[in-house]
């Protein structure tokens, strides 16, 4: 090939430093300031408005598949008793705790204190729980009704109610108090970052689009894990800088740029840049995805009461609303970004995020015409990649776009 | 579903009989059985199907029975569990055309698909969600039940023309604490009939009108008090579980020597077991039964009290094991399975752990359970 397939952007050594300071910190002396293990989708301003120390086992897991490292520790976890069933963040994270010398960079640091929003799931109350039991520390779980249809004025006030709980819960485990000021700037922070980051995913509606489905994987990282920190909001600042020069020069993030595509579900961490390159090869640019879009919720500020907005912010996800939600979503993510097809990983790690894939495809290609392909994997389990099926699947739907153009 | 039991009929313990295939299928006859009596469908004993009931439907419990999948394959992935894949294939199917409505409670991550899955499927019944907190012990959780409750009647009465009223509503917590009572004095007295007659007994009661399985199960037990009870001998064990809807892993353990003694089954003694304050305004006493419970796999509790509840039973029962009955790809199940047999083994009691699919390999399943019962007969 005489191009490269992945176009490195400017910024990944900066990224690279961002990130490994990240893991680098967690293990210095803290000095008195209490750790927590959080979910992805926690209320996280909360816990850094009150000095607490949030790392995430989620992009721990990510980090691990995409290091190819996530199988060892899944089957630590499955020697413990825990199915190979079940989702294989949690297995790399308990398999992480239970052995320790096998894990990257020697698994994370001991929490002190773990808080766990279902916004994304159920598996994480009990991937939590046992966390909990192992390590006896104090969990919270803040329970975020899920939304079949509207997001309820009861369920509002029960989301509220449980964010008092959960400061108290935190006031009470580490002795810190939440000063709303702080609190207040965090959410500014916060909010910075994720307006920053929504930019830069909407800067890929350009074409050629400047960015493809790893680089967006790539640069998720920071929206999660430093979401609200000044290192967060500098390093996306100089990502959107970039990204606005490609598209004003024209270039784009794949070679040629003949197909449009849009991914839904979390990527498949070991495999990341080999499974895109698959589509690379057809001239495929995966412009647009539902995941990493999952950080783009702004908290209000200003007018109305600002637990009322963080409730609002985090019971309303992505993945804790309705498949016709979700539909309707991607059906204007396919117009906004000109779409020629959609691809959607039905992870078996991630129900909620999986089971109604059939559901969705049919709903789309009815509402746009536009075909979708779904490919049966994991996200960090290399066990269930069959690499030479999934080409010949990605081959078949190449040729239907092909047709249709 | 058709059950042979007859109420009308002098019942005695070796006259009931059930068609256990018709379990899965309650439309079969409904119409013909209950021609004036509406259905409403629901899965989990989270429902409040008290509510349904006052509100003038039959609440029938949709169970995974047997059968192929191949609509459901092109609805939902392989590493769906059966009880989700099965029951959207009748969905599909038309075989569940004779409910009224549909009431699916938010629990695990697969209802909480298969809800908008079957929304988004276009049944002929419309579908009701109920969203229950996942931590029942949390601050607020009671006031947000409560109001999710009233929702629901609200429903009930905007979206089928079906008002509760407070009267009906306590009508029903009655009838319905009845067939709990009547339950658990079953259980007292399993002894006194088969194992197939016993499950007979108790899943009849989640898809034939409350009032019908009240009169029955009376029936059945005033009989047994006159009968002397079988004694038997044996390990003794209990269930643990989700949906067992056939009889055939108790039937194998009975049949090879040992004993069901007691269960901790969404199909069994989670039924039925706390009542409902009948004293109490009667939807704060629906909210406060689910928040006396011990919690089900999905739910959170800080305290933690299943192994706590699982241990308890083994030393009420005097059971020598457990036996896990999980079906595959049930996430919050196979999670708690770690924690309850870590427990299990603390105490010194040895466990079974039974995975279920879509069909069980009857072969190995009694060579496993054989090799457990001579396991706790050397114990």
């Amino acid at each position: 090939m005489a191009e490269k397939r992945y176009k490195k952007l400017k910024t990944a050594a900066e990224l690279q430093r961002l990130m490994q300071w990240h893991y680098t910190r967690i293990r210095l002396p803290r000095l008195g300031r209490p750790l927590a293990w959080v979910t992805s989708g926690a209320p996280v301003e909360i816990l850094r408005a009150m000095g607490v120390i949030a790392v995430y086992p989620e992009n721990y897991g990510a980090l691990c598949g995409a290091r190819r490292e996530a199988v060892s520790l899944c089957e630590a976890a499955e020697a413990q008793g825990y199915s190979p069933d079940l989702c294989s963040y949690a297995r790399t994270s308990l398999g992480s705790v239970f052995q320790s010398e096998r894990a990257p960079m020697g698994g994370l640091p001991q929490p002190d204190l773990l808080i766990a929003c279902n916004n994304i799931c159920g598996t994480v109350i009990k991937w939590y729980e046992a966390v909990a039991a192992h390590y006896e520390v104090p969990l919270f779980i803040l329970d975020t009704p899920f939304i079949h249809g509207a997001f309820e004025p009861h369920a509002l006030a029960y989301v509220v109610a449980q964010l008092e709980a959960m400061i108290r819960f935190v006031e009470r485990t580490t002795g810190r108090r939440l000063s709303m000021k702080r609190l207040e700037r965090t959410v500014r922070l916060a909010n910075e970052t994720v307006q920053l980051w929504s930019e830069i995913r909407a800067l890929c509606k350009a074409r050629p689009s400047p960015l493809n489905a790893p680089d967006l994987f790539v640069n998720m990282a920071p929206i999660v894990v430093l979401r609200g920190t000044e290192g967060a909001v500098r390093f996306y600042r100089h990502l959107k800088a970039e990204v606005e020069m490609r598209v004003k020069n024209g270039i784009g993030a794949i070679p040629k740029e003949k197909y449009r595509l849009l991914w839904d579900n979390i990527a498949i961490w070991h495999h990341l840049y080999r499974f895109y390159n698959y589509f690379v090869d057809y001239d495929a640019c995966f412009v647009v995805d539902t995941y990493t879009g999952g950080w783009s919720q702004e908290i209000p500020e200003g007018q109305s009461e600002l637990m009322e907005g963080i409730a609002t912010a985090y019971a309303t996800v992505f993945l804790n609303q309705s498949l016709e939600y979700r539909s309707h979503l991607m059906e204007r993510l396919i117009r906004e970004y000109d779409v020629d097809g959609f691809v959607m990983h039905c992870n078996r790690s991630c129900k909620p995020y999986s089971l109604g894939q059939y559901a969705i495809r049919r709903r789309i290609t009815e509402g746009t015409g536009v075909p979708g392909l779904i490919i049966e994997s994991d996200m960090c389990d290399a066990r269930a990649f069959a690499a030479e099926a999934v080409k010949t699947r990605i081959q078949a739907f190449m040729e239907t776009l092909a047709e249709r153009k | 579903m058709y059950c042979v039991v007859q109420v009308r009929e002098p019942l005695l313990g070796d006259q009931i009989q059930w068609d256990w295939n018709s379990l899965a299928h309650p439309c079969k006859d409904w119409q013909t059985r209950y021609p004036t009596k509406r259905a409403f469908g629901y899965l989990c004993t989270y429902s409040p199907i008290e509510l349904l009931h006052a509100a003038g439907f039959v609440p029938v419990r949709l169970v995974q029975g047997s059968g192929q999948v191949a609509l459901a394959n092109a609805h939902l992935p392989s590493f769906s569990c059966a009880l989700a894949r099965m029951v959207t294939e009748r969905l599909l199917s038309g075989a569940l055309d004779c409910l009224s409505g549909l009431l699916v409670v938010h629990t695990c991550d697969t209802m909480q698909c298969v809800a908008d899955i079957w929304h988004m499927a276009d049944p002929p019944f419309p579908l009701v969600t109920f969203s229950l907190p996942t931590v029942l012990s949390n601050v607020g959780a009671r006031d947000y039940l409560l109001a999710e409750l009233h929702r629901l009647a609200a429903v009930l009465e905007s979206d089928f023309g079906a008002p509760v009223t407070e009267d009906a509503l306590r009508t029903s917590i009655a009838l319905y604490n009845e067939q709990r009572r009547l339950l658990a004095t079953l259980y007292e007295h399993r002894r006194a009939f088969t194992v197939e007659q016993f499950w007979t007994l108790v899943l009849s009661g989640m898809v034939t009108p409350v009032e019908e399985h009240n009169v029955l199960l009376q029936s059945v037990l005033q009989s047994v008090e006159e009968k002397k009870e079988a004694v038997r001998q044996g390990p003794a064990v209990i269930l643990v579980g989700a949906i067992l809807d056939d009889p055939t892993i108790p039937v194998i353990v009975h049949e090879l020597g040992g004993q069901v003694v007691w269960d901790d089954l969404c199909t069994g003694s989670r039924y039925f077991d706390v009542l409902v304050d009948e004293t109490q305004e009667p939807f704060g006493a629906l909210a406060d039964r689910y928040l006396k419970r011990v919690p089900c796999p999905t739910k959170h509790d800080d305290a933690n009290p299943r192994a706590e509840h699982l241990l308890s039973l083994v030393h009420r029962t005097g059971a020598q094991g457990v036996v896990f009955v999980l079906p595959k790809f049930c996430e919050p199940h196979a999670f708690d399975y770690v924690l309850l047999s870590k427990a299990l083994a603390n105490e010194g009691v040895p466990h079974l752990w039974i995975e279920t699919d879509l069909t069980a390999p009857i072969g190995q399943l009694r060579t496993r359970i054989q090799a457990f019962i001579e396991l706790l007969r050397g114990s």
